[in-house]
């Protein structure tokens, strides 16, 4: 079989590379399948929410108020990376603070987290707490991944891919906003 | 969206490598670790195979305890872990990798002009994963308790009840052997996903210059279909799977149901929906068996075009039909639950969308069939295993027509009869079609021929061992024999059971009917009849290649002119014209 497959490999295996142009629409792409099957998951976990809320064991707890002013750090977010997605002299300068406003909200919902404890309300104390939990940490991952893309983009100085970094970190925003509705109102 | 992909860049491309000729690349890189589609389509193919050992061997076990109970030497509780872990390895580890994984990496490139996957070091990293994923599956059979027993479905409660911390243990089985169980189909789940990706992306933006998606061929078509479903659709097997590990290990409470008491022992975590579990399994459950099902008859169509030498009938009809299936086949998962409880009206939904759905699936059955009307047919071993494809295709939608009707359902739903009726879809056909895909591109994977006799028994022995064994099974499950038991002992059903040694011994002979393939696969790599480069005189463009297939797969990569299935379009009636073809 090695002899066979010989000829495939008879030239250094390099990967082949793309032009330029392509690799941006592969990179579209993935970007666009990812937030997709993202937006699957959260409304996997939304519909199982809407459905174990039915049981009899339901009690919601209130969340701490820290998780608004986190809605509002990583709105914030969104809006500079925009600035910085609009190009010019300071987009550098705003993907910085992307990155920053980023970092913060992962750690306010860590606190948020410890107030929780601190009352008393841990992951195993109520299905509601369960799922806050669950989605906050599962969010979080989220952003992570979201904040190294920003890391890579921000190492690269000055690159057209800015647009889909955006992309994914408006729908990890719109996905704590959306979480926060959910554990709040429903 | 723009498509081709420079020809320019691709020679330039070509010279960088021309470079380096005559160094010897690193054995290691070139088959391990390679990031070369056609190497790791190789390597999930390889892989299958070892896994299929382990699956079918574990399937004449148990075959062997339902024909002649007792002598299979096995209590009931590993009878259920070997059930579980055979449907495990089968859909996930054999079916999948070999046909989603294995042929849709070595045909993607090759068939839509491109000179490898859009991203071929994610490429490799899934496949790397697949290998520990393979491991850790095996492997859950020797810890304590032995291997998950809670179905390939993977129902809670009882694979939520680990016996760890405060959750009390539902069986052997669903202790470590269960908690391996989910990691390895985690992996399965990453590795399958990235896989997915790079199949939508190579197909979306890495098509040859002319290559538009209605010049594609079927094949290609099916892998990009079966590719968004999965990614689709796999997130809830993802949640569901993160919640059940909380339920497990962490003492939440998602799925088991209050009042649970386990030998004896209240459980602590209770107040939640097994039945959602349920449904988020099946939201993955139902597409995944299109993931599989498409691709195979994508296959077939490509190998029936090349062997009756003619463009398959309505081609857009099939890629219509292809879509509506993708979109229905995400809302009739409902249709596994008919007995767990459900709103009758939601029932009668679930009912009338899964029967919507035969009418795309009988479109897909027609068109191939259509495809032989009048033709010159070839019968090689690749074409005789598409033509089983067509046959399994129609006998088990047949199967699914009864068990769509929720009343008919009421009666079948956990007998035989859907044993039979998903073995023969998610099973024959999946099977079936990448086995006429192995016969079909092997030429051009190794530069050889498999041997055509040992070919032919092969697909006789399968063919017939197979249908024989799960139509019987349907008659069974009529009979009311229910699924997953160990022993029977009511009155009623002894007449089903008269039938169990003819199965078994029917399943001997399908699975005996593969180690001539093995001989052959293996034989025929370094003695088969040497291949020229097209030596099925087809038209789609993995066959404009020289074989073996160049790093790169094509020195310049090809401009498409025209439609995929170029039969009988010279000027003397029997020519064929490539894709490639100057106008
Ligand atoms: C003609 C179209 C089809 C219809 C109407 C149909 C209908 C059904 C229904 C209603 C069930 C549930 C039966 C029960 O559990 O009581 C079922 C089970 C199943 N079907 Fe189909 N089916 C069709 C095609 C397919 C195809 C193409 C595949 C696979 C490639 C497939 C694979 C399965 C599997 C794996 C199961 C059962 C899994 C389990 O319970 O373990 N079916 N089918
Ligand atoms: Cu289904």
């Amino acid at each position: 079989m090695l002899m066979r497959i010989e000829a495939w490999g008879r030239e250094e295996r390099e990967p082949v590379e793309l032009p330029e142009s392509v690799r941006a629409e592969t990179w579209q792409t993935l970007t666009y399948l990812m937030i997709a099957g993202g937006i699957m998951l959260f409304t996997t976990f939304s519909a199982s929410y809407l459905v174990r809320r039915q049981s009899a064991d339901w009690a919601p707890a209130r969340l701490p108020d820290l998780v608004w002013v986190n809605l509002a750090v990583v709105g914030a977010a969104s809006v500079t990376m925009e600035l910085a997605r609009r190009g010019g002299a300071s987009a550098r300068r705003w993907l910085g603070s992307t990155i920053a406003l980023g970092v913060l909200f992962v750690a306010g919902q860590a606190i948020a987290w410890r107030q929780l404890a601190a009352q008393g309300v841990f992951l195993t104390s109520s299905p509601h707490a369960s799922f806050f939990y669950m989605l906050t940490a599962v969010h979080a991952a989220h952003v992570a991944a979201g904040l190294a893309v920003l890391l890579a983009a921000l190492r690269r100085a000055g690159n057209g891919q800015l647009g889909l970094c955006a992309a994914w970190w408006h729908f990890v925003g719109a996905a704590w906003a959306w979480v926060v509705m959910l554990l709040t109102f429903f | 969206m723009a498509i081709a992909q420079a020809v320019e860049t691709g020679k330039a491309g070509h010279q960088a490598h021309g470079r380096d000729h005559g160094h010897p690349a690193g054995f290691i890189r070139k088959y391990i670790f390679s990031t070369d589609h056609k190497v790791i389509g190789v390597q999930y193919l390889l892989m299958a195979m070892l896994m299929s050992v382990v699956g079918l061997g574990l399937s004449l076990w148990f075959r062997v305890q339902l024909a002649w109970p007792g002598k299979a030497a096995m209590t009931p509780e590993q009878y259920v872990a070997i059930v579980t872990m055979h449907g495990t390895i089968m859909i996930f580890f054999v079916v999948s990798l070999a046909l989603s994984s294995g042929l849709g990496n070595f045909s993607i490139p090759l068939q839509v002009g491109a000179r490898d996957m859009a991203y071929p070091f994610l490429n490799m990293l899934s496949f790397w994963i697949i290998v520990p994923a393979s491991a850790i599956m095996i492997l859950s059979f020797f810890v304590e308790g032995g291997a998950a027993a809670g179905g390939w479905t993977a129902y809670p409660p009882l694979s939520a009840l680990s016996g760890f911390g405060k959750v009390p243990r539902g069986s052997p089985g669903s202790g470590m052997g269960q908690t391996l169980w989910l990691l390895a189909m985690a992996l399965f789940i990453v590795s399958f996903t990235m896989g997915g990706l790079n199949y939508v992306a190579t197909i979306l933006n890495l098509r040859a210059r002319g290559m538009s998606l209605m010049r594609m061929p079927l094949t290609v078509w099916t892998y990009f279909v079966a590719a968004l479903l999965g990614l689709l659709s796999f997130p809830a097997l993802t949640a569901a799977a993160i919640m059940l590990l909380l339920d497990r290990h962490l003492g939440t409470s998602f799925f088991l149901p209050s009042g649970l008491v386990v030998s004896g022992q209240q459980a602590a975590n209770v107040g939640g929906t097994p039945l959602l579990f349920q449904h988020l399994f099946w939201f993955l459950g139902h597409p995944e068996v299109y993931v599989l099902v498409l691709p195979a008859i994508g296959i077939a169509f490509d190998v029936i075009a090349a062997f009756s030498r003619r463009p398959p009938h309505g081609y857009k009809t099939s890629v219509w039909a292809l879509l509506i299936i993708a979109f229905l086949g995400m809302i009739v998962w409902g249709h596994h639950m008919f007995t767990s409880g459900m709103n009758p009206f939601l029932g009668k939904y679930f009912s009338i969308a899964t029967l919507l759905i035969t009418a795309p699936f009988a479109v897909l059955g027609v068109n191939l069939l259509a495809s032989l009307w009048r033709a010159r047919i070839r019968f090689t071993t690749s074409m005789l295993f598409a033509l089983g494809l067509i046959s399994a295709v129609g006998t088990g939608g047949i199967g699914g027509l009864f068990l769509a009707t929720a009343t008919a359902d009421l009666h079948f739903h956990d007998t035989y009869f859907v044993v039979g009726h998903f073995h023969l879809m998610i099973g024959v056909v999946t099977m079936t079609g990448t086995f006429a895909g192995i016969y079909y591109w092997f030429p051009k994977m190794f530069g050889r021929h498999m041997n055509e006799t040992l070919g032919k028994l092969h697909f006789w022995g399968t063919f017939i061992g197979a249908f024989a064994l799960f139509v019987i099974q349907h008659f069974q499950g009529f009979g009311g024999m229910t699924r997953r038991y160990f022993e029977y002992s009511a009155d009623y059903v002894q007449p089903a059971l008269a039938l169990n040694p003819a199965v078994t011994w029917f399943a001997f002979l399908a699975v005996g009917a593969q180690i001539p393939f093995f001989f052959n696969f293996f034989w025929s790599m370094f003695k088969g009849k040497k291949a020229e480069a097209n030596p099925w005189e087809a038209t789609t463009l993995e066959w404009t290649t020289a074989t073996p297939v160049p790093h790169g797969n094509w020195e310049r990569l090809p401009v498409v002119s025209g439609k995929p299935y170029g039969y009988a379009e010279g000027a003397n009636g029997d020519a064929h014209r490539m894709q490639n073809a100057e106008a």
